[in-house]
């Protein structure tokens, strides 16, 4: 029955609204606390708000008399994957925190650990004895208690499980007192196992789950949830036996017994859940890898819960539970021995068999939790993979490291207390007898509804279970055809679209307006584009350049030519050549400064240059003055001086500074100051003065900014006229210059050199015989571009012709 | 001139010889060759800039301030001190220092290049096209169809319709127009150097070798 938390009215499971007032009902896996009336998601023990313990006695005890009812929440409750993955938020949850702090005074009590000191109050309250506190509810609840347990007694139970001892059915009962509501239901009726239901899509079980899956005789009398045909019609004849009210283990009785003491049983619940929840994050993290796993990890949520990460980052401190008391061995007799041995689980002493309901709880408790950390010990290695690869999903996440951090810290916490849970002495002797019958593990007998309702891809067509690994170590070590964890929780989500980058009607029309504009843009695809046919890419480039090679050679060595082709130096003088020449031959005899802003790479064209300028310079004895603003230019100025055999001659070196060096430089020129230290070197008065009486600068530049430098930070303040001696390539950007009249003159390249030289300087030199093969190249290769016009025009008409 | 000293120049003839077919071979495809070569150039072009830098602005600075203690010596320090935290931008944890250095290069060189770009560039170019009233409307016309080449926007009318303007489509052939002369003048300008560079560098290989086998024989 739901409580309704509003008017406290009694309503039916499934019901979502109060029967009498109305109000919203807390859901099936919701469970509204009795102090605080908060909801709280039924798996937690106690209260997030107060504390107050969540599974009072007297539910357990109604729903054992219902087995209907007890089947509904059992079906609900257990199914912590899916509630942790689409109802519940995991994140919000500090139950763990507040459970250790419940735990910690009955870990460091007596040899019990529940005296009634270390017992919180709250769990004094919830145990209290209901005939001293006068409750009807929970008086009532004992006495259905009572009755069930008598019918239980005198249930005639199967051959086979009738060999069961105790310490057998303390196992299962371990196993299942890890979840919370299947442990309450066993009390009173058979529990379905997670997974078996087809209802279950994807059954996550946690480790003690998985312990009782591998016990078929313990799992036999779990198939109550089964629909009733097929119960009827399916299942095999030892299964159908279990098909009766189970009876009643040892452990059960010692549980009853247990649950007179204060506290003990809300400590087995809550351990229990610690385990589930544990269990199964632990699964969810680090079973062996598989592509569903990867689909689950990468699929991790940006608002991944604190625990999660802190159940992930544990994993770099199981290494220090090597040192631990507990024994691998003692965990492998809950997990993998076969009930078949159960003869040899049998309690072996009276005191065993005496044993105080409270020691056996807490066995059972310290045997669950050495489960757990044992089982987690066995993957150790795997674990910090995991974990290295989990911390780079943890990044991807957009968790800071600092949250990490402190889930380890809080995860180490965990751990230790966990390792504080008291062990009782006679747990060993109960269990290790186990031990001993590994040789004679029997396979499970897996029936076959079972057969026909698992997954295809885990034993479906094609699942060779004879031949299936066997498995190596956990707690199905020795079993062969185990289905993977992984692939039950693996959970295929389909990522989250983002909808933030939906295209508005404005962006499409934008869209649509480029696509026009850029339509007259495209070009012809490949395939419409002309071949040479037989050549290939190389053959036509060496061709090419063969032939461009002949030319020039020619050129050189035919100049005859000069006179017979067009384009001769002869032909035609630029304007800026003879306004050049005029101001360089109008400086009677004052000094020049000549800029070399030119490196070796250029200096085929400008030292043609440089050298008219030098040559003209000189036959005007005119004293020059080199500088350059790149370093490549020093040795070229040296060169060209020593070339054209200059008689006054003083080389300022390299200019640093660029456009500040510059027009620091104008500045001596103009103002005829001192200039100490201009390039850093100190100038004696002669230089000085020298500097002072320039009547030309002349400026030979491979590149834009060098030129502008000059003709802005030195033209702007000086009077002194400006040459300029540029490549071809340059001529273009030095055009508006040359218009405006800030540069005087401009000889521009091969053409403009040969000019100067051929028509002022009187003499045929380098430039001119440089020039006439240059001019010779140009035709060639003017025609050799007529020649491809007009084939390649030739082979594209062809082709529409065919087509 | 003696055997060895024509052996040597034979050998950097030689050299020269093989580095520049090395980048000539760029014609057929990229290869090792021309790779090595061109970082053959840029190395020696930084080792030599870093020789030259040297020689002409370090040494020359230190001799002086050694040779003369003046008060004018004592200004270095400033440089001196930001060269120093300029170094300091070699390491990644003390390159915040070297900011300080930066900001007054970037500073200073900005503020000397803007004023002389208006004071060299704008105000004498706009004088010039206000005296040649004709050439200057000519050249903002032809700006104008070049810029409008590159105008990708329009407008929406009240139906959502994209609206381009009917003289659109006109301005920007013209301004293809424009940049297609204007990128063909340039580019057969480069051509017309690179047609330079390699008719000189034939010229001295067969001039140069021509002397080597003059003196030679002789």
């Amino acid at each position: 029955m739901i409580n309704c938390p509003q008017c406290q009215t009694d309503n039916e499971i499934g019901r979502e609204v109060c029967i009498s007032c109305g109000s919203a009902l807390p859901g099936l896996d919701e469970i509204v606390c009795s102090n605080c009336q908060s909801i709280n998601p039924a798996y937690l023990p106690v209260c997030l708000e107060c504390g107050t313990a969540l599974h009072q006695p007297e539910e357990a005890t109604t729903e054992s008399g219902k087995p209907g009812e007890s089947r509904e929440n059992s079906e609900d409750q257990p199914v912590f994957a899916e509630e942790s993955d689409e109802q519940t938020p995991i994140e919000d949850v500090d139950w763990l925190e507040e459970l250790k702090h419940v735990t910690e005074p009955l870990d460091t009590g007596s040899e019990t650990g529940v005296e009634d000191a270390s017992i919180p109050d709250w769990v004094q309250d919830v145990n209290a004895d209901p005939e001293e506190t006068g409750d009807p509810r929970l008086l009532g609840s004992l006495q259905e208690i009572e009755a069930e347990e008598e019918q239980n007694e005198a249930a005639v139970e199967p051959e086979a499980l009738t060999r069961d001892s105790s310490i057998v059915d303390s196992e299962f009962e371990a196993g299942d007192v890890n979840e919370p509501t299947q442990g309450r239901a066993t009390e009173g009726e058979a529990t379905k196992p997670a997974g078996l239901d087809p209802a279950e899509d994807q059954p996550r079980l946690p480790v003690t789950a998985e312990l009782s899956r591998t016990m078929p005789l313990a799992s036999h009398h779990e198939i109550d949830g089964l629909p009733e045909q097929l119960a009827k019609e399916n299942l095999p004849d030892w299964l159908d036996e279990v098909d009766q009210p189970p009876r009643e283990p040892a452990v059960s009785e010692g549980l009853d017994d247990a649950a007179d003491v204060p506290g003990l049983e809300e400590l087995i619940d809550e351990v229990a859940a610690l385990g589930q929840r544990e269990s199964l994050l632990y699964d969810e993290a680090f079973t062996p890898k598989s592509e569903a796993e990867e689909i689950l990890i990468t699929d991790l949520p940006p608002d991944a819960p604190d625990w999660l990460v802190e159940i992930m980052d544990e994993s770099a401190e199981k290494r220090e539970l090597e040192d631990s008391d507990i024994e691998r061995t003692e965990v492998e007799v809950l997990g993998s021995q076969s009930l078949s041995e159960d003869d040899d689980l049998a309690p072996e002493t009276e005191d065993e068999q005496e044993a105080s309901p409270v020691d056996e709880a807490v066995a059972i408790t310290a045997a669950v939790v050495a489960a757990r950390i044992t089982d987690q010990r066995d993957d150790d290695s795997k674990v910090i993979e995991d974990t290295e690869s989990l911390q780079e999903d943890e990044i991807s996440t957009g968790l800071p490291q600092q949250e990490v951090d402190e889930s380890l810290v809080e995860a180490k916490e965990l751990i230790a207390m966990l390792e504080e849970l008291p062990e009782s002495e006679g747990q060993s002797d109960i269990l290790s007898p186990g031990l001993e019958s590994d040789a004679t593990l029997t396979s499970a007998d897996i029936p076959d509804w079972l057969q026909a309702i698992q997954p295809k891809d885990l034993g479906g067509e094609g699942f060779d279970q004879v031949n299936a690994p066997v498995e190596a170590d956990g707690p199905l070590a020795g079993l062969t055809g185990v289905i993977p964890v992984t692939a039950t929780l693996a959970i295929s989500k389909t990522r989250r679209t983002d909808t933030h980058y939906q295209m508005t009607k404005e962006q499409k029309q934008q869209v649509a307006l480029l696509q026009r504009l850029t339509q007259a843009e495209q070009v012809e695809t490949d395939s419409e584009k002309p071949k040479g046919a037989g050549v290939t890419s190389i053959q036509f480039r060496l061709i090419v350049g063969t032939i461009l090679l002949l030319v020039i050679l020619a050129g050189l060595f035919l100049p005859s030519i000069e006179g017979i082709m067009p384009g001769s130096a002869n032909v035609y003088v630029p304007e800026g050549a003879v306004e050049a020449f005029d101001v360089t031959d109008s400086l009677g005899g004052r000094p020049a400064l000549v800029a070399f802003e030119y490196t070796p790479a250029m200096a085929g064209e400008l030292d043609v240059v440089a050298e008219v300028y030098l040559r003209h310079l000189s036959e005007q004895n005119s004293p020059v003055l080199t500088v350059s603003q790149v370093a490549a230019g020093v040795p070229m100025a040296e060169r060209m001086v020593e070339q054209t055999e200059i008689s006054q001659h003083l080389a300022l070196g390299l200019l640093p500074g660029e456009a500040t060096g510059v027009r620091y430089l104008g500045t001596c020129i103009e103002e005829s100051i001192e200039c100490d230290l201009v390039t850093s070197k100190e100038l004696d008065n002669d230089v000085n003065e020298m500097l002072s009486q320039v009547g030309l600068i002349i400026v030979l530049a491979a590149d834009r900014e060098s030129l502008i430098s000059w003709i802005e930070q030195v033209g702007s303040q000086s009077e002194v006229p400006i040459v300029a001696g540029v490549s071809q390539a340059m001529g273009p950007i030095a055009a508006p210059f040359l218009a405006s009249g800030q540069l005087v003159g401009s000889l521009d390249g091969l053409p403009g050199a040969a000019a100067y030289e051929s028509n002022f300087v009187g003499s045929s030199g380098v430039a001119s015989e440089l020039l006439a093969s240059t001019i010779l190249a140009q035709w060639m290769i003017i025609l050799a571009l007529a020649g491809a016009s007009i084939y390649f025009g030739m082979q594209a008409m062809r082709q529409r012709t065919w087509r | 001139m003696t055997i060895l000293e024509t052996l040597g120049d034979l050998g950097g003839l030689l050299l020269g010889f093989f580095l520049t077919i090395a980048v000539l071979s760029f014609v057929l495809k990229d290869n090792p060759m021309y790779r090595l070569t061109v970082h053959m150039l840029i190395g020696v072009s930084a080792g030599y800039a870093v020789v030259v830098l040297i020689r002409d602005v370090f040494s020359p600075l230190f001799e002086s301030l050694l040779e003369e203690r003046s008060v004018n010596t004592f200004f270095w320090i400033v440089p001196l001190i930001l060269t120093l935290l300029l170094l300091a931008k070699a390491f990644p944890r003390t390159a915040w220092v070297g900011n300080i250095s930066m900001a007054a290069l970037i500073g200073i060189g900005a503020a000397v290049s803007l004023v002389g770009a208006i004071a060299g560039t704008l105000v004498p170019q706009i004088l010039v096209q206000y005296q040649e009233a004709l050439l200057g409307l000519v050249v903002a016309l032809l700006a104008i169809f070049a810029l409008a080449y590159f105008f990708f926007a329009a407008r929406l009318n009240r139906e959502g319709d994209v609206v381009v303007s009917s003289w659109y489509p006109f301005v920007a052939s013209g301004g293809r127009v424009v940049i297609t002369i204007a990128l063909a003048g340039l580019f057969a300008a480069v051509l017309s150097t690179s047609l330079v560079l390699l008719t000189q560098r034939l010229s001295f290989f067969i001039e140069e070798f021509g002397i080597l086998f003059e003196n030679l024989l002789s």
